[in-house]
């Protein structure tokens, strides 16, 4: 059975050293107060500039201080020590969990089913593209399954599944992750005004968003950067996204088994199904019934919109520091110009899809 | 021979870790045991009308007033607010003024109360906020 895990791009030997992730959760801290600081100081500078809207919004900042602290902490050479700490996907979804509070779930199910409706015709298309695709430029099949997961689902964790799925090289999953941020900051920046641009509702905007950027982080910050119900819809329409990762994960696991390895006596179980379901969705789901039942204050949802800002600033800071550049250098071209071409196709069809299902046919709610 | 077996160790995935980290801080802070969040009450009267409002009795308030628009101080505006005291705020010559707490009245517990008389010639407003007990940012460092 093929269903041996890769871990996180962290070198294992990082991922326990406790020393380095007490300092680097301390440094992150101080990061993120630069951050807060920051984005307080520049919304007041576009405040003086008569602009009300601050059009330069934490997730941004996050990102180019995690950035800066990334190049610094390679040059010192305290990266590698502080690596335990750098927990992009935890912090965000530690984030997810709490934003249930501020989405009901009658609005949870209306958009999670137009979202879902979405999810399916993007993963379809888009994984199929990619593979197709890869295959033109004669990449290897391992790279092909990783990289048409972490365009067609979401990122670095459908990357990280589909490399469990088909024994992928860890290097594969190291290159596929810098490929999925040098993508995801561009459309997470870009997007949001392009949405503008050519006059999309939130809902509409959100849901193009969530269908498009990969990493869940970026989605959830081009949705901060537009407006907070794109920011509603893109989260949801992203985790209906998400709960398909098992699916892709069992599906991969039964064709490499079958077809590439030819192996008639492995059979991947469906219980892969389950391993790789993203649970925090569960706990999403949980807070969004507790907080439609009345079990919070609108003031407490408050206080916990605090909260999960914290997390998300923690993930966008971390989504800077996870970037490593010499990952792209090793495997060429011809990868990156896939990655590329399956982008623009995701981000055209994911607007499509987004404008007819929640646009025309309002099927999310909008 | 007996063979070493390797000790079992419980390890939680990053989505079950997540989700009990969220779940515990939705619940601390859905079980108020970090304040009950950021209130906001605000009195808005017009020439020749008295209102009031109930807010929580807390400290740590922060007063604000208009008049006419304007941004107004309000003279001996109290901070704390204790439970089931009324607190009466005039508008007299374009001023406002927090007067004495009457202590006589017998009210419910469970709040505090506020009330605004407006005696002046424009449409005033009082507003009572506390913080948020988690900070954007949490010192406030460079700012201040």
């Amino acid at each position: 059975m093929t269903t041996a895990t890769v871990s996180t791009p962290a070198p294992v030997s990082a991922r326990h050293s406790w020393p380095g992730l007490v300092f680097g959760l301390i440094l992150l801290a101080v990061f993120t107060i630069l951050v807060a600081e920051l984005d307080l100081a520049i919304a007041d500078f576009f405040k003086a500039q008569g602009v009300t809207r601050n059009p330069f919004e934490f997730p941004l900042t996050a990102v180019i201080i995690g950035l800066a602290a990334n190049g610094l902490l390679r040059l010192i050479g305290l990266y590698t020590f502080i690596r335990p700490a750098v927990r992009t996907e935890l912090y965000l979804k530690i984030g997810l969990v709490v934003l249930g509070a501020r989405i009901s779930l009658g609005d949870l199910l209306a958009t999670g089913a137009g979202g879902l409706i979405q999810a399916f015709i993007m993963v379809a298309s888009v994984f199929f593209f990619t593979w197709w695709l890869a295959g033109r430029f004669n990449l290897a099949p391992t790279l092909k399954a990783v990289m048409a997961s972490a365009v067609s689902i979401c990122g670095v964790s459908a990357a990280i599944a589909a490399a469990g799925s088909v024994m992928a090289k860890k290097e594969e999953v190291t290159y596929i992750t810098a490929l999925v941020i040098l993508t995801a900051l561009p459309l997470m920046v870009l997007m949001p005004p392009l949405a503008d641009a050519m006059g999309l509702s939130p809902v509409v905007a959100g849901a193009w968003f969530g269908g498009n950027i990969d990493t869940t982080a970026a989605v959830v910050g081009a949705g901060t950067l537009h407006s907070p119900e794109a920011q509603q819809v893109a989260a949801v329409v992203k985790l209906s996204q998400n709960v398909l990762i098992g699916f892709v994960a069992f599906a991969l696991a039964l064709y490499f088994t079958l077809r590439v390895e030819r192996d008639p006596n492995q059979r991947p179980s469906p219980a892969i199904i389950w391993q790789r379901f993203p649970k925090f969705v569960i706990g999403f789901v949980l807070v969004s019934a507790l907080a439609s039942a009345g079990a919070f204050t609108p003031e407490l949802v408050k206080e916990m919109n605090r909260a999960y800002e914290w997390a998300f600033a923690l993930a966008f800071i971390c989504i800077g520091l996870d970037f490593a550049p010499g990952a792209l250098r090793e495997m060429g071209w011809r990868p990156i110009l896939v990655y590329l071409g399956a982008t623009v196709f995701n981000t055209v069809l994911a607007l499509l899809v987004a404008s007819v299902i929640f646009g025309t046919l309002r099927l999310g709610g909008a | 021979m007996t063979q070493s077996v390797p000790a079992r160790r419980f390890s939680l995935s990053e989505d079950w870790l997540a989700t009990l980290i969220g779940l515990l801080i939705v619940a601390i802070i859905g079980l108020g045991l970090i304040g009950p969040g950021p209130q906001s009450v605000t009195l808005k009267a017009k020439p020749g009308e008295s209102v009031d409002k109930t807010a929580r009795s807390l400290d740590g308030w922060k007063v604000s007033a208009t008049v006419g628009g304007e941004k107004a101080a309000v003279e001996g505006a109290p901070t704390q607010l204790l439970d089931a005291q009324v607190y009466p705020f005039v508008c007299e010559g374009g001023q406002m003024i927090a007067e004495a707490v009457d202590s006589s009245l017998s009210l419910p517990p469970g709040g505090t109360y506020l009330t605004l008389t407006n005696n002046c010639d424009a449409e005033v407003s009082l507003t009572y906020t506390t913080d948020y007990a988690i900070r954007w940012p949490l010192f406030g460092i460079f700012k201040r």
